[in-house]
C-alpha cells in the first residue's frame, strides 16, 4: 500500500476514494464511476494502479478506437475472456449474452471507458446503458467512464442513473515539482545514454539535490505558461540536459548555484518558445567521447532550432519557407483580396478608369468607416469561382490564357489547405474562402513584387 | 502515342484485351503498341532514346534521393533500436519530409523511401494515402491491412497455418494488429531467445498530410499513441507547405503525442534545374529542344506547377510529336549508330530530308557539279548527310561546353543579364546569335572589371568542368576506331573538325595558359602597387602643397598604366573569351540539319502540353467545322449562324446575344427562325421536333456549365459566362 503512494504522489484523496469504493472483496462493486480532470492528472494512472493492486479483472477501452460499437464490445469481451478465441458480437444484446455467459463467481469485474466523451456521438443509448450496466447482467461489474468533460456535458436525459463523481484537480507547482522529481533516475539515465562520461561527474550528476535545484529554476521559468505535467517533463528532459553540459566539460562546479542559474536562465527563455512545439532536437548519433566534437554539434543544433523557431514563430518566415509556382502565387492573392474586398467594390479597385468617383466615395465612406471595422480583421468572406479568375486576371500583367494547368493550380491551394473549398471545379457552384492571414500574404505579394495595399478596401 | 486521328482532345480507350490478372493486361498492352510500331525505324529510335533518358533519370532520382533517405533512415532506426530507449509513454517518434508543393514529384519519391525501408529497416510498411482514408475506420483497417497482409504474402510459402487465416478487411483493427505482431515476434523472440531477433518496427508513412481531413488524423494519433507502449511504430509524414501545417492541424493535446523531427528535400526548382542540367543539356542525348519549346515548357514549370515529372512528361511528349511517324528522324542517335541510320535510309526519307529548310543554304554555298549529284546521286547525298550530321554532332558537343562555361564565367556577375543557371543561359543561347547581343557585351565588360583573385577563381572553375566534360566524353572515342566502309570518308571528316573534342581541348589549352599568366601577372603586379604605394607614402610625409598634389594625383594616373600589365592580360582573355564563344554558340537554328536533332515545333505541342479547356470549348461550339471538318458547318465569319450547325453550337451562339437572364421562350424562336427559316413563326416553334431538339441543346449547354436555371424568374436561364 505505501508502495503505491510512493509511486503515485499527490493523490491521496483521489487513491483513497477508490480504495473505498472497490474496498471490500464481498461488497458489491459500485455500479458506475465518472472521473473527470484535465489532461495528465493521473487518472489513468491512478485508476491502473489501484485495479492492478486489487489485481481486480479489468479493461480499458480508450472510446476514439471505437469506431464501431462492435470493436468496443469485442474488444472488452476478448479482454475478459481467459481463452484465446475470437469473439464475435454485433450489437449490445450479443454482448450482455456475452457476459452472462461468462464464468465467473460474482467476482468483480471493471470496464474503464477511456476518453468517453467520444462515446457521446455514436448510438443515442449507449452511454445510459453503460451507466448501468449491471442492471442488464448477472455479474459484479463496474464502470467507470474518464473523460476532460465534466459530467453535465454530457447532457444525460432525465431519469438516467447518476454514477459516482470523481474529480482529479489540476496539480499545482509543489506538487509538480514532486511528481517530477518522482522521475529524476530516468532523467539522468537518459543523460548518460547521450554522453560518455567519466565516472565522477556521474556522481555528481546522480545526486538528487542538483536535480532538485535545475527543477526549482525550470520551474520557476515554466510553471507560469504551462501547466501539462507531460509537457513539463517533456521539457525539462531537453533542458537538463543543457543544465549539465557546463558541469560535464568541467567548466562549472556542481554546486556553484548561481552560475549554474546564470547559465540555464537564458537557455530557459529560448526553450520556453519552443514549448508545445515537439520538434525533436535529438542528435541522430551519440556525440564520440571527444568534447568539441559536441561543443560542435550543439552550436549546430542550437542554430537549427534558431531557424526552426523563427519559421514557427512568424508567418512571414512561415510563408517563405516553401515556394509556390509564380501564377500560384498570384491565385493566391486574387482569393485574398476576393475574400477581404466587398464584391461590389471591385470595379473601383480593379478599373483602370475610376477616378472621380473614387474620390466622393471616399468623402462620404470617411466617416462611417472610422466606427466600421476593417474588414481585414473579421473573417474571410466566401466568393465564387468567376470572381477569383475576375481578380486573378485583373491583378496579372501578363496576358494568359485559362488553361486547364491553372484551373488545376486552384486545386493544389484548396489541397494545400490555403484556400477552403471544393476541390472539383465547378463554375456554377464552386465557393471558396482564402484562409490565410494577412501577413503571409503580403510575404507572398513581396515575392513577385505586387503592392497589396493598393488593392485592399480597407487601407484605401 | 498517337494512334488514332483524333477530332477532339480527349481520352481514348484502347481495346487492349483486359484480362482479370494484372499482370496479363500489362503484357498485353505492350503487345499492341509493338504490333502497331515495332516494324517502324523511328519507334525503335524513339524508345531508345527515351529508355536512355530513363535510365538517367533513375540513376539521378537515386543520387538526389539518397542522402536525404539515409538521414531518415538513420533517424527511424534509432528508435526501438537495440538499447530500447528512454521514450517517454504515449510519445510516437514522428519523421516529418517537407517535399515542396508539387505533388506528382512526391511519389517517387516515397515509393524510394518505402523501398529503402523495406530493405533497410522492416519489412512492415504501411503507406496510408488520403484519398482512401474517408474516415477513421478506412484509415485503420487500410493501415492495418497493409502491415499484416504484405507480411502474409511474404510467409505464403513457409507458413501455411497463417494463411489460414485468411483476413477479412473488417477484422482489421488495432487489436488484431497487435495479437498479430505479438504473435510474430514475442514467441518467436522467446523461441529463439538465444539469436536475439530484434522486433521489427511499423512505419507508417502519410504522404500527403494537408490533404487528410485533420479530425481524422488527430483521432489516428490518439489511436496510435495508446498503443506505442506495446507496438514500435514510427510516422512518416509527408507536408508539402511547412512545418506549421502541422501545429496547426494539431491541436496540443495531440501534437503532445508526437516527437517531430523535420526533414527538408530539395526544392523543386533546384531538383529541375540538375535534371535539365544533367540529362537534357548535354550532347549525350541525341534529342534536343529548341529555345523556344525549352522556354515554354519551363514556364509552364515556374508558373504553374513546379512539377518535375511534369516537366518530363512533356519533354516526353515533344519526343513523341518529333519522332511520329517520320522515318527521318531515325538519324537522330548515338554518333555510334549514326552510319547504320543513314545506310538504312530509303530513297524516299532522303528525299525528304532534301526538304529540309535547313538544307537551302548548305546547297547554296557548294558548287553547280556538288548541287547536281547531291540531288541526283543518293549515295553522294549519303556522305554528304554523313559528314555534315557528324559536324552537327561536333557542333553539340561544344555547343553545351560553351553554355556551361559561359554559365560558370557569368554565375557570380552581379545583375547579369544572362541569367544565373545553365538552363537559362542555354534559352537565350539558343533563340539567337547570344554574342551579338548587348547582354552578352554587358557581361563580357563586367568580367572584364573583376579582381585577380575573382578571375582566377572563375577561371579554375571553367577549367574543372572542361576536364569534367572532356572525360565523360571518353567512352564515345572508340567509334574512330570503328570505321566500316567509308574508311576513308571519316578520316577525311575528322581531317577538318574545328569544333567538337578538338574545340574543347585547345579551349583548355587556352585557359590554362591564361590562368598561369594572370597568376603571375598578379604577383607582378602587385608588388609595382607596393613600391607605388611607397612612393605616395613618402610624397605625403612632405608638406603638402598644390603642386605636390598635382604632380601626386599625376603620378597616379600613371600607375595605373604601369599597373596594366595583368589587365592587359585580362583583355586579351576577354577578347579570347569573346572570340571563342562566338564561335561556339551559334545558335543551333543556323546548323544545317539542325531540324534533325531539334525539335521546335512548340504551336503544335503546346496546344497538347498546356491545355486550354474553355479556349477549346468555344472554338468547338462557336466553330465547329475547326473540329469536325465538315463542309456543311463552315461559316464565313465566326459570328454567323447557319441552320446547318449542330444544335447545341446554334444555341451556344444564339445565347451569347443575350443578356444576363435569358427567356426560354425567345430562345426558342430564335433557335426555330435559324433552323426552318421557311416557315412562318406560329407553327415552327409548336414543332415538337424542333422543342425536344431545343430542349435537348439547351441541357446540353447547362451541363456543360454555360447556364443555370434561374429561380427568381419562371421560364428564364442565367447566364454563367461572359
Ligand atoms: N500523481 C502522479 N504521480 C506520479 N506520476 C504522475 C502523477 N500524475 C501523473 N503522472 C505522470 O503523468 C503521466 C500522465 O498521467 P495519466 O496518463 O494518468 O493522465 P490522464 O489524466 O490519464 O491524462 P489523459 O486525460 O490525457 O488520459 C503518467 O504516465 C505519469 O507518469
Ligand atoms: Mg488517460
Amino acid at each position: 500500500m505505501d508502495e503505491i503512494y510512493s509511486k503515485v504522489v499527490c493523490r491521496e484523496n483521489q487513491l483513497n476514494d477508490l480504495f473505498n469504493l472497490f474496498g471490500d472483496d464481498n461488497e458489491p462493486l459500485p455500479c458506475s464511476i465518472f472521473i473527470s480532470g484535465s489532461m495528465a492528472t493521473g487518472k489513468t494512472l491512478c485508476l491502473q494502479t489501484v485495479l492492478n493492486y486489487l489485481s481486480y479483472k479489468h479493461v480499458f477501452v480508450d472510446c476514439i478506437e471505437c469506431y464501431s460499437s462492435k470493436i468496443m464490445f469485442e474488444n472488452i469481451l476478448s479482454a475478459l475472456n481467459d481463452e484465446d478465441e475470437d469473439v464475435k458480437c454485433e450489437n449490445f444484446m450479443d454482448f450482455i449474452n456475452c457476459l452472462n455467459r461468462l464464468q465467473n463467481n460474482y467476482e468483480p469485474i471493471v470496464i474503464v471507458f477511456d476518453r468517453v466523451e467520444r462515446l457521446r456521438n455514436m448510438d443515442q443509448n449507449l452511454l445510459p446503458v453503460l451507466l448501468k450496466l449491471r442492471e442488464f447482467c448477472k455479474l459484479n461489474i463496474c464502470t467507470i467512464l474518464v473523460t476532460h468533460l465534466i459530467f453535465e456535458n454530457f447532457n444525460f436525459k432525465f431519469g438516467v442513473r447518476e454514477p459516482i463523481k470523481l474529480y482529479f484537480p489540476n496539480y499545482n507547482k509543489e506538487e509538480l515539482f514532486r511528481i517530477i522529481f518522482l522521475y529524476q533516475k530516468s532523467f539522468v539515465q537518459h543523460l548518460l545514454n547521450h554522453f560518455d562520461i567519466e565516472d565522477e561527474t556521474t556522481e555528481l550528476i546522480e545526486k538528487p539535490e542538483l536535480f532538485a535545484n535545475f527543477l526549482n529554476a525550470f520551474l520557476s521559468v515554466f510553471y507560469r505558461p504551462c501547466r501539462d505535467l507531460i509537457e513539463l517533463k517533456h521539457m525539462a528532459r531537453l533542458n537538463f540536459i543543457k543544465y549539465c553540459e557546463p558541469i560535464i566539460k568541467g567548466e562549472i562546479q556542481s554546486n556553484d548555484l548561481t552560475k549554474l542559474w546564470r547559465h540555464i536562465s537564458p537557455i530557459l527563455k529560448t526553450s520556453l518558445e519552443l514549448l508545445y512545439l515537439r520538434i525533436s532536437d535529438m542528435r541522430q548519433f551519440k556525440p564520440s567521447p571527444g568534447k568539441e566534437n559536441s561543443e560542435s554539434l550543439y552550436a549546430k543544433e542550437f542554430c537549427l532550432e534558431k531557424t526552426l523557431k523563427d519559421e514557427l514563430s512568424s508567418t512571414k518566415t512561415f510563408a517563405q519557407s516553401f515556394e509556390l509556382p509564380y501564377f500560384a502565387k498570384y491565385l493566391l492573392i486574387a482569393a485574398y483580396l476576393a475574400s477581404y474586398n466587398p464584391p461590389k467594390e471591385d470595379k473601383r479597385l480593379f478599373m483602370k478608369n475610376h477616378g472621380k468617383q473614387r474620390k466622393q466615395m471616399r468623402q462620404i465612406k470617411a466617416k462611417a468607416k472610422i466606427n466600421e471595422k476593417l474588414s481585414t480583421q473579421l473573417g474571410p468572406k466566401v466568393f465564387t469561382l468567376d470572381r477569383l479568375l475576375a481578380i486573378f486576371y485583373a491583378i496579372l500583367e501578363d496576358k494568359i490564357g485559362l488553361t486547364s494547368n491553372l484551373l488545376a493550380q486552384i486545386a493544389t491551394l484548396v489541397e494545400l489547405k490555403l484556400i477552403a473549398g471544393s476541390k472539383e471545379i465547378d463554375l456554377d457552384t464552386a465557393k471558396y474562402k482564402c484562409i490565410v492571414g494577412y501577413d503571409f500574404i503580403s510575404a507572398i505579394a513581396q515575392t513577385v513584387g505586387f503592392n497589396i495595399r493598393k488593392y485592399l478596401y480597407d487601407f484605401i | 502515342m498517337e494512334s488514332t486521328v483524333s477530332v477532339s482532345k480527349g481520352v481514348f480507350l484502347f481495346p487492349n484485351g483486359f484480362q482479370n490478372s494484372k499482370t496479363l493486361s500489362k503484357k498485353k498492352t505492350n503487345l499492341l503498341f509493338c504490333k502497331l510500331f515495332q516494324e517502324e525505324c523511328w519507334y525503335l529510335t524513339y524508345r531508345k532514346n527515351w529508355e536512355a533518358i530513363k535510365t538517367k533519370l533513375n540513376e539521378l532520382n537515386q543520387r538526389s534521393y539518397s542522402v536525404l533517405l539515409n538521414d531518415i533512415v538513420n533517424y527511424i532506426k534509432q528508435f526501438y533500436g537495440s538499447e530500447e530507449a528512454f521514450m517517454l509513454e504515449g510519445i510516437i517518434p514522428s519523421a516529418t519530409l517537407l517535399t515542396g508543393v508539387s505533388q506528382p514529384d512526391h511519389v517517387s519519391q516515397f515509393d524510394a523511401l518505402i523501398n529503402i525501408i523495406k530493405d533497410e529497416i522492416s519489412p512492415h510498411v504501411a503507406i496510408v494515402n488520403s484519398q482512401d482514408s474517408l474516415s477513421l475506420k478506412h484509415i485503420v483497417e487500410n493501415m492495418v491491412w497493409q502491415l499484416i497482409g504484405n507480411d502474409l504474402k511474404n510467409d505464403e510459402e513457409c507458413d501455411v497455418l497463417s494463411t489460414k487465416h485468411k483476413l477479412k478487411k473488417s477484422q482489421c483493427t488495432m487489436k488484431t494488429l497487435k495479437t498479430w505482431y505479438h504473435s510474430k515476434y514475442t514467441n518467436e523472440s522467446t523461441n529463439k531467445k538465444k539469436k536475439s531477433i530484434s522486433t521489427k518496427t511499423l512505419v507508417i508513412v502519410i504522404p500527403d498530410f494537408e490533404s487528410f481531413n485533420c479530425h481524422l488524423l488527430q483521432d489516428f494519433v490518439m489511436i496510435i499513441s495508446s498503443y506505442i507502449s506495446s507496438l514500435p511504430i514510427v510516422l512518416v509524414f509527408g507536408v508539402a507547405t511547412s512545418v506549421s501545417a502541422l501545429h496547426k492541424s494539431f491541436p496540443y493535446e495531440v501534437s503532445s503525442k508526437l516527437l517531430i523531427k523535420v526533414f527538408h528535400s530539395h526544392s523543386s526548382a533546384v531538383y529541375m534545374n540538375q535534371v535539365l542540367e544533367d540529362i537534357f543539356l548535354t550532347h549525350t542525348v541525341p534529342f534536343h529542344l529548341s529555345g523556344k519549346a525549352f522556354e515554354l515548357l519551363t514556364d509552364v514549370f515556374l508558373f504553374y506547377d513546379f512539377s518535375v515529372k511534369g516537366l518530363v512528361q512533356s519533354i516526353k511528349y515533344c519526343m513523341m510529336d518529333h519522332f511520329y511517324g517520320d522515318n527521318t528522324k531515325v538519324l537522330c542517335c548515338k554518333r555510334e549508330d549514326l552510319e547504320e541510320a543513314i545506310l538504312n535510309l530509303s530513297p524516299n526519307d532522303l528525299e525528304s530530308i532534301r526538304q529540309l529548310k535547313s538544307f537551302r543554304p548548305y546547297l547554296e554555298k557548294q558548287d553547280c557539279r556538288t548541287k547536281i549529284s547531291l540531288f541526283e546521286d543518293d549515295q553522294y547525298f549519303r556522305d554528304a548527310l554523313y559528314k555534315e550530321l557528324m559536324k552537327l554532332h561536333d557542333y553539340l558537343y561544344s555547343f553545351y561546353l560553351c553554355v556551361k562555361l559561359l554559365s560558370t564565367l557569368i554565375k557570380d556577375i552581379p545583375n547579369n543579364l544572362l541569367g544565373k543557371t545553365v538552363r537559362e543561359v542555354y534559352t537565350k543561347c539558343a533563340t539567337e546569335c547570344i554574342t551579338d547581343t548587348p547582354s552578352f557585351k554587358e557581361c563580357m565588360q563586367l568580367l572584364s572589371f573583376q579582381s585577380q583573385i575573382k578571375i582566377v577563381d572563375t577561371i579554375t572553375g571553367a577549367l574543372k568542368l572542361l576536364n569534367s566534360h572532356l572525360q565523360s566524353v571518353s567512352p564515345i572515342k572508340p567509334l574512330q576506331a570503328t570505321p566500316k566502309k567509308n574508311n576513308n570518308n571519316t578520316d577525311k571528316v575528322f581531317a577538318h573538325r574545328e569544333l567538337g573534342e578538338s574545340f574543347a581541348k585547345t579551349v583548355r589549352v587556352h585557359l590554362m595558359t591564361f590562368l598561369r599568366q594572370l597568376e603571375n601577372a598578379n604577383t607582378e603586379a602587385s608588388i609595382s602597387t607596393a613600391m607605388d604605394t611607397d612612393t605616395n607614402d613618402n610624397v605625403e610625409n612632405v608638406p603638402g602643397s598644390r603642386y605636390k598634389l598635382k604632380e601626386k594625383l599625376l603620378k597616379a594616373t600613371r600607375v595605373e598604366k604601369i599597373q596594366s600589365e595583368f589587365e592587359m592580360i585580362r583583355c586579351r582573355f576577354i577578347s579570347y573569351l569573346e572570340e571563342m564563344f562566338a564561335k561556339g554558340l551559334q545558335p543551333p537554328h543556323t546548323q544545317t540539319f539542325h531540324e534533325i536533332m531539334f525539335f521546335s515545333d512548340i504551336s503544335n505541342v503546346k496546344k497538347h502540353i498546356v491545355g486550354a479547356p474553355r479556349g477549346a470549348l468555344h472554338t468547338a461550339l462557336s466553330d465547329p467545322a475547326h473540329y469536325l471538318q465538315c463542309s456543311c458547318c463552315r461559316l464565313p465569319s465566326p459570328e454567323s449562324v447557319a441552320g446547318t450547325l449542330p444544335d447545341v453550337c446554334l444555341a451556344y451562339k444564339l445565347h451569347r446575344e443575350c443578356g444576363k437572364h435569358i427567356n426560354l421562350y425567345d430562345w426558342l424562336q430564335a433557335f426555330a427562325a435559324v433552323v426552318k427559316p421557311g416557315e412562318n413563326d406560329e407553327q415552327r416553334h409548336h414543332d415538337p421536333i424542333i422543342q425536344s431538339r431545343f430542349t435537348r441543346a439547351v441541357a446540353e449547354l447547362q451541363f456543360l456549365g454555360f447556364i443555370k436555371s434561374s429561380k427568381r424568374k419562371t421560364d428564364h436561364v442565367m447566364r454563367l459566362t461572359w
